[in-house]
């Protein structure tokens, strides 16, 4: 690798602009779209900057249409951009996109790459070709991945006859095969069950640790984000919004909690301002707290005075909320670029 | 080439190994596989009572209904056995999977070269042998100078790699096109009229056959069909100088067109 700083990815003023044909709908615009081509200029991107460390595993979050495909796209060479810098592992990708592909791997969770009327131990042994590896080393790399991963029983049965959670971890290792640096997975766990998710997620964090490679994962699902991740860019409009550690995140932007309640009295009564009962069953109470109003040792304080208590719940809010937070603040500093 | 692996591997070795696990998936995918060589077997029974008929009525010509049928045979091989990865290569690119592909380092368009190759080697002789049974079931008989189908075997394997790459072009067009069925419905009936498929281009009328001299279509359909009957080592040598004149033409065509295609995906996302 050319580069000897500690960042895997710099990204400097990154730009990029779509022409985009537009055609009158109906027959007529159909004939007319013929002979005049009227374009729009749609920016995907509007310089974005961002430097991530060799190690780090980083969320790109954001909403469809925000910019994180295209990012990701150039990031792996595959589209250039309008404007801006950008380098990955030492290379400019869309200069060194072949030079790139050997120390980078992708996932892309809606596409798979695994062959699908064969077993995917078949992909493995051509993607070791693919990648040049040493056989010697890819036995080994291999063997080591299967345990990791826990697919030795997958690896003779066609691809179209495993589940998608078994298929997913199949793509993972194919993935890893050839050791990359740095992995971009894009919604790694699109479709997969609550199970499935959480092995897929602790595979990536401990393959990360483990290989001290970068991830930089895009996905909707928050729960990726914060068993994967330490750092989260949001990114709306082609415009970094927000980029933090996912704990820092969590204490910045938590305006509210969930207090459950277990009493020994049928009904609990409280009043206090910032205090919104959501759920109000026999000797079961659930408030939400607006801590910028009333603390939570305040209505716990407020809640042992009214009644005898069980046991007493205090949680986050789930992170989806947060993401909306911010996006909702982003909108009332720049009405015009609400989604 | 990758600085974390010894540098024990060939780099064709890749296009090799593509080639290789395409023709075993094509091995495993046994339904497309017995749907090409039905086809080709009901095809030759339709024509063959066809020709049947018509030589039955009196139309003699120089050609027996065996040379007619063989004659079938080959150039229906051509285009029966050869891979539709035009249709791959499009669905690739309207569903974004090419952003799949590119990453790698691999060339889309020599992987997909290869795969071709590697569908095709099992294809062809799954085809061209159950056309072969049906069409020496059908008439009982071997071409009337059955020397020729030696010298067309080869140049049939040729003509179906010149077809694969025609395909693999046509597919990536769909980078400006987007729905490349019209121009392979255009690419198809100008094959089957200027390139003889079911009539050889010497029963044509004298201006058509020459007209048709100039395209691709009759190298790689009537220049290897007419070898079922003439077994003429000059003629096979001018099929192969023809079959491997438009090979150089496609490949030149593709390697044009995929640079400007890349080009395109890089800039505007395709």
């Amino acid at each position: 690798m050319k580069k000897n700083n500690d960042n895997a990815v710099s990204v400097t003023n990154l730009t990029k602009t779509f022409i985009v044909r537009e055609r009158e709908p109906g027959f007529l615009g159909a004939v007319k779209g013929l002979f005049s081509a009227k374009t729009r200029e749609v920016r995907a991107l509007e310089g974005i900057s961002l430097d991530i460390k060799q190690g780090e595993r980083v969320a790109f979050v954001g909403p469809n249409g925000a910019g994180k495909s295209t990012t990701i796209k150039i990031l792996t060479g595959i589209l250039h951009p309008t404007a801006g810098e950008a380098n990955v592992l030492g290379f400019v990708p869309w200069k060194d996109r072949t030079k790139l592909g050997y120390h980078i791997g992708t996932v892309f969770g809606q596409r798979s790459q695994l062959w699908y009327h064969l077993p995917a131990g078949d992909t493995f042994d051509l993607l070791s070709k693919v990648y040049e590896l040493d056989p010697e080393v890819y036995r080994k790399r291999r063997a080591e991945l299967v345990e990791a991963f826990d697919i030795g029983d997958l690896l003779g049965r066609a691809v179209r006859q495993l589940s998608l959670g078994q298929r997913m971890r199949c793509e993972l290792v194919a993935s890893l095969l050839h050791r990359p640096h740095m992995l971009f997975l894009d919604e790694p766990t699109i479709g997969l069950d609550v199970t499935a998710k959480a092995i897929i997620r602790d595979l990536v964090r401990d393959t990360s640790l483990r290989d001290g490679s970068t991830v930089l994962l895009t996905s909707h699902d928050t729960g990726d984000m914060e068993r994967v991740c330490d750092r989260v860019i949001v990114i709306n409009h082609g415009r970094l919004l927000l980029d933090k550690p996912v704990g820092e995140l969590r204490r910045g932007y938590i305006r509210r909690k969930m207090v459950t309640l277990a009493t020994v009295e049928e009904k609990i009564d409280l009043t206090l301002p910032g205090v919104e009962v959501i759920e109000s069953k026999p000797y079961r109470t659930v408030v939400e707290v607006d801590v910028t109003v009333t603390p939570v040792e305040a209505v716990m304080q407020a809640a042992m005075k009214a009644s005898r208590l069980h046991d007493i719940t205090v949680e986050d809010p789930p992170m989806e909320e947060i993401i909306k937070t911010i996006y909702a603040e982003a909108r009332e500093k720049e009405p015009a670029l609400a989604p | 080439m990758n600085p974390t692996t010894a540098q024990r591997v060939h780099p064709l070795a890749k296009y090799a190994a593509l080639g290789a696990i395409a023709a075993r998936q094509t091995l495993v995918d046994r339904a497309v596989l017995l749907g090409r060589a039905v086809f080709i077997g009901l095809f030759l029974l339709i024509f063959s009572q066809l020709w049947k008929t018509v030589l039955s009525m009196g139309q003699r010509g120089e050609h027996s209904v065996a040379d007619l049928v063989w004659y079938l045979l080959i150039t229906e091989t051509v285009l029966i056995a050869t891979p539709y990865l035009h249709l791959d290569i499009e669905k690739d690119i309207r569903n974004g999977d090419v952003a799949n592909h590119l990453p790698r380092p691999v060339s889309y368009l020599w992987s997909q070269v290869s795969q071709g190759i590697g569908q095709l080697v099992v294809r062809f002789p799954a085809v061209a042998l159950c056309g072969a049974l049906m069409a020496w079931g059908l008439t009982g008989e071997l071409p009337s100078n059955p020397a020729g189908l030696l010298y067309a075997l080869p140049l049939t394997f040729l003509a179906c790699c010149a077809v694969l790459i025609s395909n693999i072009t046509i597919g990536l067009l769909a980078v400006w096109i987007v729905d490349i069925n019209p121009l392979v419905f255009v690419w198809q009936k100008l094959s089957f009229i200027l390139g003889g498929l079911i009539f050889p281009m010497d029963i044509y009328p004298d201006w058509l056959r020459a007209v048709s001299e100039w395209t691709p279509f009759y190298a790689y359909l009537y220049g290897v069909g007419r070898l079922a009957y003439t077994p003429d080592p000059m003629v096979a040598l001018g099929s192969a100088g023809m079959l491997l004149f438009w090979c150089a033409v496609f490949v030149w065509i593709a390697l044009w067109v995929y640079r400007k295609a890349l080009r395109v995906m890089t800039i505007s996302g395709g």
